[in-house]
């Protein structure tokens, strides 16, 4: 059988003894990030993203990904422990894990967001094998008018399942495509916004902007809290879970991936919707949805899962379409770029070994973090008690160098300040930074594909709604925009309705 | 307001009720306007008002910087024609956004502290330019005490000793393990 032959390259290639050691550094570093509030997996993709230029294309994705992944295991142990959310994606965990460490059940908690979370790294590493080269030769097909559509389409996906105000993350996709432009034109050689700094002619860092607008926004808004953060359980006694919490957990878990895998494919989607989107399954599911927020097992089992799930299956349209669908997926483009890869359908014929050994890593990822997570709990839960004065300079430092390196010069570093200041603004005025991200990952792609449909078109801009590929996509992006716009209808009238009575 | 807006758009099927309800709204709207008016001027949505204006100006940038470049056409664009289509697309929903936050109502703008933005950002940048002149060590040490000042916690001996141990380790993952291109001493020495 062909996947299983694909696979067994796959698992070839991830454990060599040097792709091991990137999986378990990517995984510890996950857990790091992901167990300590305040920085999460984009920053620190970020952050090391210049420190793989030395590596082997194959070492740097996979150390990469593991950070992502692992972040969704480490942030489940602060939310449980200290009911404050490690990462975005664990938040909901606060509630009925949280309830649980209160209760004395931590380690239950733990243990069962762990393998939770292993199971549903299981199931969607085999789902993303599966569905990739069924993908990737659909993607072959695709036109640039094809390829124009998609984006629209991924990115009005991507504001729609977000949350926040629609008009607000369009404005930011659009700022986000315009900043992606910035540069040498490639089709003229005009040097496009660069205000003749010589630096700008090779356009914008995504190292820079990602780092700005959440690493350093993300510490400047941490720092302007000054509330003090306590542990619930200093110690955790009693890992295993009871027989009958684990027949709770266990069909909870299994929605959990089954869900978090289909959200981890849509546009917008990944880890941190797929665990809501669980939650809200779970407590309507249950027969007595009274216990949740009170410490429901299922409660912890169902996100967990969910996360993990949707962490793996958004990887598969980056691989198999070149598109991403998060911020943390338009880094990997940024990775897959520096070392001259073009992320798209091309990527598994062109270079299997580099996309089997990806995808056969996550499942050796998600086995080591469970050795990782559950053994050296105590481990974690130390590192929690590190007060964030000392955390912060740190990041600060690690950012610093890691920008600097990429062109030795003090501009990139200067460049992400600049991006930081308006991360801040962006927080105030409440701007989600990741559309913006997407759109500075896909602007000049977009802008490519747009000059050949036209020019193929020789100007005509129907191609795009002839060509039923193409059409169905914009349709479907049509679609998602009505389906926004018309609740949110129903929702002010209905409050008109309230009001009068 | 926008309550009051999509009522009487949603009243227009029920011609009876569109006549009770179009006054009922207009009181009601009028009421809100008074009690918009003595908090804040016109603007009710302060947060969307100044995004609406950020993203005008990115757009009105775009077109201005934007106008040296040759626009081409349709069928051949040149390096102008994508950026003038986001510069206008920018303007259309930065004014949308401008002028929906004069109709609908929203918090006031969040305050701003500036000492943890000021001393993080210009902390790191200082960082960057004297890492090559200053070396690992030198430039490690500073940004490490001149950072932890942003937070109300801070302790001088404590970020001098972080600021040490933290020196260590970047010549070690830095300079030693991953062999960048940075000077451990300052230049001369």
């Amino acid at each position: 059988m062909d996947l299983l032959n694909h696979l067994a390259v796959g698992f070839g290639v991830a454990t060599q003894g040097i792709n091991l050691l990137y999986a378990l550094i990517g995984a510890m570093l996950g857990t790091l990030i992901g167990v300590l509030p305040g920085i999460g997996p984009v920053a620190t993709i970020a952050m090391l993203l210049p420190t793989t230029y030395a590596l082997q294309p194959v070492s740097a994705l996979i150390m990469l990904a593991g950070i992502y992944y692992g972040a969704q295991y480490g942030g489940s142990t602060t939310s449980i422990l200290l009911n404050m959310p490690g990462e975005t994606s664990s938040a909901v965990t606060c509630l009925d894990g949280y309830q649980m460490a209160r209760k004395g059940q931590a380690g239950a908690a733990l243990a069962i967001a762990a393998l939770g979370s292993f199971f549903a790294g299981t199931i969607s590493t085999v789902m993303v094998a599966t569905v990739a080269i069924p993908l990737s030769e659909l993607a072959l097909k695709f036109g640039p008018a094809e390829y124009f559509s998609l984006m629209i389409l991924g990115l009005i996906g991507a504001v729609v399942l977000a949350h926040g105000s629609l008009l607000k993350a369009i404005a930011m996709i659009v700022l986000g495509l315009l900043l992606g432009i910035v540069g040498t034109d490639v089709n003229s050689g005009v040097a496009r916004f660069s205000f003749g700094i010589p630096e700008l002619t090779d356009g914008i860092g995504v190292v820079s902007v990602a780092m700005g607008l959440f690493g350093f926004a993300e510490i400047i808004s941490n720092l302007e809290v000054t509330e003090k953060r306590e542990l619930v359980t200093s110690k955790v006694r009693g890992l295993w879970p009871t027989k009958a919490q684990f027949g709770l957990a266990w069909p909870a878990a299994l929605r959990g991936t089954a869900l978090g895998s289909v959200l981890g494919l849509l546009p917008g989607g990944g880890a941190m919707l797929a665990s809501f989107a669980s939650y809200a399954l779970e407590k309507k599911v249950s027969k007595d949805p009274s216990q949740f927020g009170k410490g429901a097992i299922q409660g912890v089992a169902g996100p967990e899962s969910a996360n993990n799930a949707g962490a793996q299956t958004s990887f598969i349209p980056l691989l198999t379409l070149g598109i991403p669908e998060n911020a943390v997926m338009a880094l990997m483009v940024g990775a897959m770029t520096i070392h001259n890869i073009q992320p798209g359908p091309q990527v598994m014929t062109s270079n299997p070994t580099l996309f089997w050994g990806l995808i056969a890593s996550m499942w050796v990822g998600n086995l080591m973090l469970v050795v990782l997570n559950l053994p050296l709990i105590g481990m974690w839960i130390k590192l929690l008690q590190v007060p964030y004065r000392l955390l912060y300079p740190a990041i600060l430092l690690f950012c610093g160098i890691g920008v600097y390196s990429i062109n030795n010069t003090s501009f990139d570093v200067s460049q992400t300040a600049v991006f930081g200041l308006l991360g801040v603004a962006f927080m105030k005025l409440e701007c989600e930074p990741a559309p913006l991200l997407l759109g500075f990952v896909l602007g000049p792609m977009m802008e490519e594909n747009l000059r050949r449909a036209m020019l193929l078109s020789r100007g005509d801009p129907t191609v795009f709604v002839t060509r039923p590929l193409s059409a169905t996509m914009l349709a479907m992006a049509a679609l998602l925009l009505l389906l926004i716009i018309a609740p949110a209808f129903r929702k002010t009238r209905d409050q008109a309705f309230a009001e009068e009575e | 307001m926008r309550g009051c807006y999509s009522y009487a758009r949603g009243a227009d099927r029920d011609p009876a009720k569109t006549v009770r309800s179009a006054s009922d709204d207009d009181g009601a709207c009028r009421r809100d306007r008074v009690n918009a008016e003595k908090t804040m001027a016109f603007i009710r949505h302060p947060k969307d008002f100044f995004a609406g204006l950020l993203f005008i100006s990115f757009g009105i940038a775009a077109i201005v910087v934007g106008s040296n470049y040759t626009l081409g056409t349709a069928a051949r664009m040149g390096p102008g024609y994508f950026p003038r289509i986001l510069g206008i697309l920018l303007i259309g929903l930065g004014s949308a956004l401008s002028l929906r936050a004069l109709r609908l109502n929203g918090p006031p703008l969040p305050g701003w502290k500036w000492r943890p933005v000021v001393i993080v950002l210009c902390s790191v940048a200082l960082f960057g330019m004297i890492v090559n002149y200053a070396g690992v060590v030198a430039s490690t040490i500073f940004l490490i005490v001149a950072s932890s000042a942003a937070s109300h916690e801070f302790r001088f001996r404590e970020s001098l000793v972080a600021g040490v141990v933290l020196a260590a380790l970047a010549v070690g993952v830095f300079v030693v393990g991953l062999k960048l291109q940075l000077p451990i001493w300052p230049a001369g020495l």
